[in-house]
């Protein structure tokens, strides 16, 4: 079910009212049910991976308690570990890794003829498995107790707003939140309509506006002059951002409605002055989760600079590895890495803060420089993200600095013209939004208080758009297939 | 406890009221689909999606045209669109204007309807109206009309209320009430309409027509060549199940009962290259579509239309060198078909409305 979908309108029609009129432990109960079915409308022979996930990480979480040995703990850590990669690596990677391996066979000269399965990948497969296995792993670190209500266990794993495509909760936040009785005011239920407005405005507005433009430009990049793939690459920065960023902002309006707070998953990421602040504000959970159970896990900062640099690249090669199979993805991550890793060379020693809004004209411009350098280093890892092979990247990053095209040449179609003046609408509505709120606090990144009437033509403005203003092409969220 | 509200809930602690900000928001929102639905003639220039591009496109040709009231008015699909009206006519001894032809990709019978309804003078003076026959113009079909965007922004209440699909007929008449579907655009298309809006009619046709001419990239990919007849899966398009759609059943009806006077409706199965034939023949499930389409065709044509049912097109002269794919003409095989319908038109002309079907 998606949350662009009138499905999903008439979903939490039902879903709410009954929910406001059960008891708490009802309440855990419908939710379940509830988001079992949510996630059973895609695909409802998939909710057998969903109850498998929950039920081996409710056991080992209880067995890893409940013994004193380390050994114990350990072992059924691993089972737990075993069983989630193991579902994960099967349905996401098996042919990845079959079709990787026989290409190095046939590099050597060999005939390989490997079995390739047909095989669905399951949607938010990654994003509840790595949420599983927080659980775990915090249980065996000690820092979270193993419950011992299953239904809020599955709950916590099943949970429909973040399913699918987060974000990645830990225990800590969203079971603690299950366990107790939520309440809901007038406050959290009026900000709740404004970032499900937003997450609307973003996602079916601006991102599903851009994402023909994306699509053309990412076909046939051989075909197109510079100009064209310029505005393409700088389409599909803003698509992504506002496609997932509105996903994480429905999830959390809707959330909020039943009295339940998720983390927040982006916080203006494109006004980032540098990569590593850049990981700060983007896709937050999953940069957090992979921070603290892997790159501390490989031993973080604590074995010397080299090691350091080493993990952070490791880190982010498995991130990327984590969003698909495919080498792309994998490049897309190292390329990361790298930076992250130069970026902390550069700065040893320094500590790294978010960065306030200047308060002079020099601090401005040299602040909007090292926004655009950052913004523009990450578009080039873009490439590789939206590509759908290597050789498509490199013709790509090629097209964008080829001096065979002339800049113009390809460009000025009615396909490019078009997209030109959707990105410049978008993008100044876009930039506007995030600029605002860093400038109205760039550490919580909230939008400034203004006057109830300003607020009232803001949401006009939004749901205006969303009234009349509709993409070339309905669009799944982008990290639905992640 | 109170069962009645669901606001007496422990979890809710008060009702939700709508803020200022939110209420202006809103009251605002009304304003604008209020000034929007009295200025929709202005609007209608402004298309949805391709499909309803295509439409408009047509019209705006129409509306651009010198001749607006032609002999004969040539309604049909992709296939009748290389038909060139002018050469036509010289055939029949007529003045180049008196044979129009606005025939469009995917037309179907309520699309015909919508066309005479928007535009009645087309068919005023009009001796013949000629559609040729597709089945898929029949039946309900994934491709074109029930409720699709043209549909949506343009039907009547009866058509939205006649749509088969539940959901589909539920989504025509919520449209209706508040165009929440047809009444979106993308952020080119307002551009473009936003530019026109001060336009009068003329002038805001002229501007379509010529924005339409340099837009033709758009239609790419709408009317590809057919692929090779493989089976009924390949031509599912053009012969889909027969499920009757109700609201081109009806469109076929009004067609019929709303000709002028001295007026006859030319229906014509057009020839088919010989695999597609075969096909129509031998696979059961497209020669169940095929037999169910001419059977409602022939009777609910009958009180005033004229069927031309071209079955056996080898006796006629034609061979698979006349069609560039499997069911549309080279420019040989278009003259050939003029020639053969030529005499009957001219013939009609001088005779109005023969009670008849005919099957060459």
């Amino acid at each position: 079910m998606l949350f662009n979908s009138f499905v999903f309108v008439f979903f939490l029609a039902i879903v709410l009212p009954v929910y406001y009129r059960l008891s708490h432990a009802w309440q855990n109960r419908f939710l379940v049910v509830a988001s079992y079915v949510f996630y059973g409308w895609w695909d409802w022979r998939f909710l057998s991976l969903l109850a498998v996930s929950t039920a081996v990480d409710y056991v080992a979480a209880q067995a890893i308690e409940a013994t004193r040995s380390v050994a114990r703990k350990r072992l059924w850590l691993f089972s737990s570990l075993v069983a989630n990669l193991g579902i994960l690596g099967f349905f996401k990677y098996f042919n990845f890794f079959v079709d990787s391996f026989s290409r190095v066979l046939v590099s050597l000269g060999l005939n390989p003829n490997p079995p390739v399965l047909s095989i669905v990948l399951p949607v938010g497969i990654s994003f509840y498995t790595f949420q599983t296995m927080a659980y775990t792993i915090d249980v065996y670190r000690g820092q979270q107790h193993a419950t011992r209500n299953l239904v809020n266990f599955a709950l916590y794993v099943s949970y429909f707003p973040q399913l699918v495509a987060g974000p990645i909760e830990r225990a800590s936040r969203l079971l603690t939140q299950i366990e107790r009785p939520r309440r809901v005011g007038q406050d959290q239920i009026a900000s709740a309509a404004q970032l499900i407005l937003w997450g609307y405005v973003k996602k079916v507005a601006i991102a599903d506006g851009l994402a023909s433009y994306v699509d053309i430009a990412f076909q046939k990049p051989m075909e197109l002059g510079a100009g064209a793939l310029w505005i393409g690459l700088y389409a599909f920065a803003i698509q992504i951002y506002c496609d997932f960023s509105g996903y994480s902002d429905i999830a959390r309006g809707v959330s909020r409605l039943m009295g339940v707070e998720l983390m927040e998953n982006f916080r203006q990421p494109y006004v980032s002055a540098n990569i590593t602040e850049f990981w700060r504000r983007w896709h937050i959970s999953l940069s957090t989760w992979l921070r603290d159970y892997l790159y501390i896990s490989l031993g973080g900062n604590r074995k010397g600079p080299m090691a350091q640099y080493q993990n952070l690249i490791v880190t982010m090669l498995l991130g990327g590895l984590w969003h698909g199979a495919n080498w792309t993805f994998v490049a897309w991550g190292g390329l990361h890495g790298l930076y992250l890793a130069l970026h902390k060379l550069i700065t040893r020693g320094r500590k790294i803060s978010e960065t306030p809004p200047p308060n002079t004209l020099r601090s401005w411009s040299v602040q909007i420089v090292k926004m655009l350098v950052t913004f523009h280093l990450v578009c080039v890892t873009w490439v590789l993200f939206r590509s759908p092979n290597m050789e498509t990247a490199y013709l790509y990053l090629g097209g964008l600095i080829s001096p065979l095209f002339p800049f113009f040449e390809r460009t000025t179609t009615p396909e490019f013209i078009g997209a030109f003046w959707t990105l410049l609408f978008y993008g100044a509505f876009a930039i506007m939004l995030d600029l605002g709120c860093w400038l109205g606090n760039h550490e919580t990144c909230t939008p400034p208080r203004m006057r109830w009437w300003v607020r009232g033509a803001a949401y006009a403005t939004g749901l205006l758009i969303l009234s009349f203003v509709r993409a070339p092409s309905g669009e799944a969220f982008i990290y639905f297939q992640f | 406890m109170r069962l009645s509200s669901i606001f007496s809930s422990d979890t809710l602690l008060e009702r939700p009221r709508i803020t200022r900000a939110g209420a202006l928001a809103l009251g605002l929102c009304l304003m604008v689909r209020i000034l929007v639905a009295f200025n929709k003639d202005r609007l209608a220039t402004l298309p949805a999606d391709t499909a309803h591009y295509l439409y408009m496109g047509n019209e705006a040709r129409y509306r651009v045209a010198e001749q607006r009231s032609p002999k004969i008015l040539v309604l049909g699909t992709s296939r009748l669109a290389a038909l060139n009206a002018g050469a036509f006519a010289g055939m029949l001894g007529w003045e180049p204007g008196e044979v129009g032809n606005y025939s469009m990709i995917g037309n179907t019978f309520w699309r015909s309807r919508l066309f005479l309804r928007r535009n009645p003078e087309a068919w005023s003076e009009a001796r013949v109206v000629w559609l040729d026959l597709v089945p898929y113009q029949l039946y309900v079909c994934p491709t074109f009309t029930e409720a699709d965007d043209v549909f949506l922004a343009m039907s009547t209440w009866r058509e939205r209320g006649s749509v088969r699909d539940p959901g589909k007929r539920w989504l025509a008449l919520a449209d209706g009430f508040y165009p929440a579907w047809s009444g979106r655009h993308t952020v080119d298309a307002w551009s473009v309409g936003v530019q026109q809006l001060f336009l009068s009619e003329p002038e805001r046709y002229h501007s379509f027509h010529e924005a339409v001419q340099d837009r033709h990239l758009r239609f790419r990919g709408l009317g590809p060549p057919l692929r090779p007849v493989a089976g009924w899966e390949s031509v599912r398009g053009y012969v889909p199940d027969p499920v009757m759609s109700r609201v081109e059943a009806n469109a076929l009806a009004e067609l019929i009962s709303g000709l002028p006077a001295n007026c006859t409706l030319l229906l014509t199965w057009l020839p088919v290259r010989s695999d597609f034939a075969e096909m129509l023949d031998k696979d059961p499930r497209a020669r169940d579509g095929y037999r169910h389409f001419k059977e409602n065709i022939l009777r609910m044509a009958r009180p005033r239309a004229l069927v031309v049912w071209f079955e056996d097109q080898a006796s006629l002269g034609f061979a698979d060198e006349d069609f560039t794919d499997p069911v549309h003409f080279t420019e040989t095989g278009m003259a050939k078909l003029c020639q053969s319908l030529a005499p009957l038109i001219a013939g009609v002309c001088e005779e109005p409305a023969p009670l008849l079907s005919r099957v060459k």
